[in-house]
C-alpha cells in the first residue's frame, strides 16, 4: 500500500478519533451535574456566596478562584467547610471579615468531593486529599 | 394626488397595520405608574435601628419610593443571591435622592448593629441610601407579614429560618406596587426599570 493510499485509509480513522476526543472533552465540560458530585455539592453549598465561578463578591465573600489556600494549605479546608470561619482573612491581597456559616451536615466524602472539584478548577488537582485525617485536627 | 395614489391600494389595511405596529413598537414605553395596581398599603408603624445605630421609622421614607426585603447575614441559601441582586438595585439608584432601600434582618439575636455594619461595609454601601435594620424579632416578623411576605424560624431550614426572597416596591404614598423575585436577575432588571417610573414626583 503506497503512502497516499495509507493516508487515505487512515485519515477517516484519525478524523473520527479527533472528533470523538473533541466531543468527549465538550461532553465533559457541559455534562449535567450529577447529584452528589463535587460540582453539584459546590453549587448547592458554596456558590451562592462565593459565586458559580468562585469569583467572590466585593469585600463580603472571598474569591475561591484566587485563593492560595487550595494550593498551599488544603488541609485547613475541611474544617472551614464543616465548621465555618470567622475573623479577618486576606485573600488575593484583600481583607475579608465576615462570618461564614458551617455545613455540619456534609459528610467527609461530600467535603472531599467539594475540595476535589475546587482543586480541579483553581488549585492542584494532583494534591492528595485526606479529609478524615484533616477533620480530626479541627480546632 | 401622488400620495393618494400610493396609499390607495392598501388603504384600509395599511393604516390599521401601521397603528398596530406603532402600538407594538411604542406601547411598552408608554407605561406609567397608573398601570401598576395597588397591591396593599403599608399602614403599620415601625421603629428599628440601622447599621449606623440610627433609629429608622416610616418618617425616613416620607415622600420616598423604597424597596424592601428580609434576610439574615449568616443565611447559607438565598440571601447571598438576594444581596447581590439588591446591590444591583443600589448601584442603579444610588444617585437618585427619591429612592431608598430597606433590608430587615430576621435573625436580630445574631445580627446586631455591629454585625450589620460589618456586612454593609463588606458590600461598600452608604447607610443613608440602604438601611439594614434590626429590632425585636416579633416586630420584624410582623412587618414581614404586613408586607405579605413569609419569615419564620424553622429548624430544618438552612440557617434555621424560612423566608421569602421577594423584593417589594413601595411608592411615595406607602402603597405596595410590585413584588419581584430577589433571586432572579431578570425580575430585578424589571424592578430597576419600574423604579425609573416611580422615582419621578
Amino acid at each position: 500500500m503506497n503512502f497516499a493510499r495509507r493516508v487515505a485509509v487512515a485519515l477517516p480513522v484519525v478524523v473520527a478519533a479527533l472528533v470523538w476526543t473533541a466531543g468527549g472533552v465538550a461532553a465533559a465540560e457541559t455534562a449535567p451535574e450529577t447529584a452528589g458530585s463535587g460540582s453539584a455539592l459546590f453549587a448547592e453549598h458554596c456558590s451562592s456566596c462565593h459565586g458559580a465561578a468562585g469569583e467572590g463578591f466585593r469585600s463580603l465573600y472571598p474569591p475561591l478562584s484566587r485563593s492560595r489556600v487550595l494550593a498551599d494549605e488544603p488541609e485547613v479546608l475541611p474544617c472551614i467547610i464543616r465548621h465555618g470561619l470567622r475573623g479577618e482573612i486576606v485573600v488575593d491581597g484583600r481583607v475579608f471579615n465576615q462570618i461564614m456559616p458551617g455545613n455540619p451536615r456534609l459528610s467527609a466524602g461530600d467535603i472531599a468531593r467539594i475540595i476535589s472539584h475546587m482543586q480541579a478548577l483553581w488549585g492542584d488537582e494532583n494534591r492528595v486529599i485526606e479529609v478524615e485525617t484533616w477533620l480530626e485536627d479541627c480546632k | 394626488m401622488f400620495k393618494l395614489s400610493l396609499l390607495s391600494p392598501c388603504r384600509g389595511v395599511c393604516l390599521p397595520l401601521a397603528l398596530l405596529f406603532s402600538l407594538v413598537l411604542f406601547g411598552c414605553d408608554n407605561r406609567g405608574v397608573d398601570d401598576f395596581p395597588v397591591l396593599g398599603e403599608v399602614t403599620r408603624d415601625f421603629s428599628f435601628v440601622n447599621q449606623d445605630n440610627e433609629v429608622v421609622t416610616p418618617a425616613v421614607f416620607q415622600d420616598k419610593v423604597y424597596v424592601t426585603d428580609f434576610f439574615f447575614t449568616t443565611c447559607p441559601s438565598i440571601c447571598p443571591i438576594m444581596t447581590r441582586q439588591m446591590t444591583r438595585v443600589y448601584e442603579a439608584v444610588k444617585d437618585e435622592p427619591g429612592v431608598l432601600l430597606l433590608s430587615h434582618t430576621i435573625d436580630p439575636e445574631h445580627d446586631t448593629v455591629e454585625v450589620l455594619k460589618n456586612y454593609a461595609d463588606g458590600i461598600g454601601i452608604e447607610t443613608a441610601k440602604w438601611h439594614m435594620v434590626t429590632g425585636p424579632q416579633d416586630e420584624i416578623f410582623a412587618m414581614a407579614k404586613h408586607y405579605m411576605l413569609a419569615a419564620m424560624k424553622h429548624e430544618e431550614a438552612p440557617g434555621g429560618y424560612l423566608h421569602s426572597g421577594s423584593f417589594v416596591l413601595v411608592d411615595r404614598e406607602r402603597q405596595i406596587r410590585g413584588y419581584y423575585d430577589g433571586t432572579d436577575s431578570e425580575a430585578v432588571d424589571r424592578l430597576i426599570e419600574d423604579l425609573a417610573l416611580f422615582r419621578e414626583p
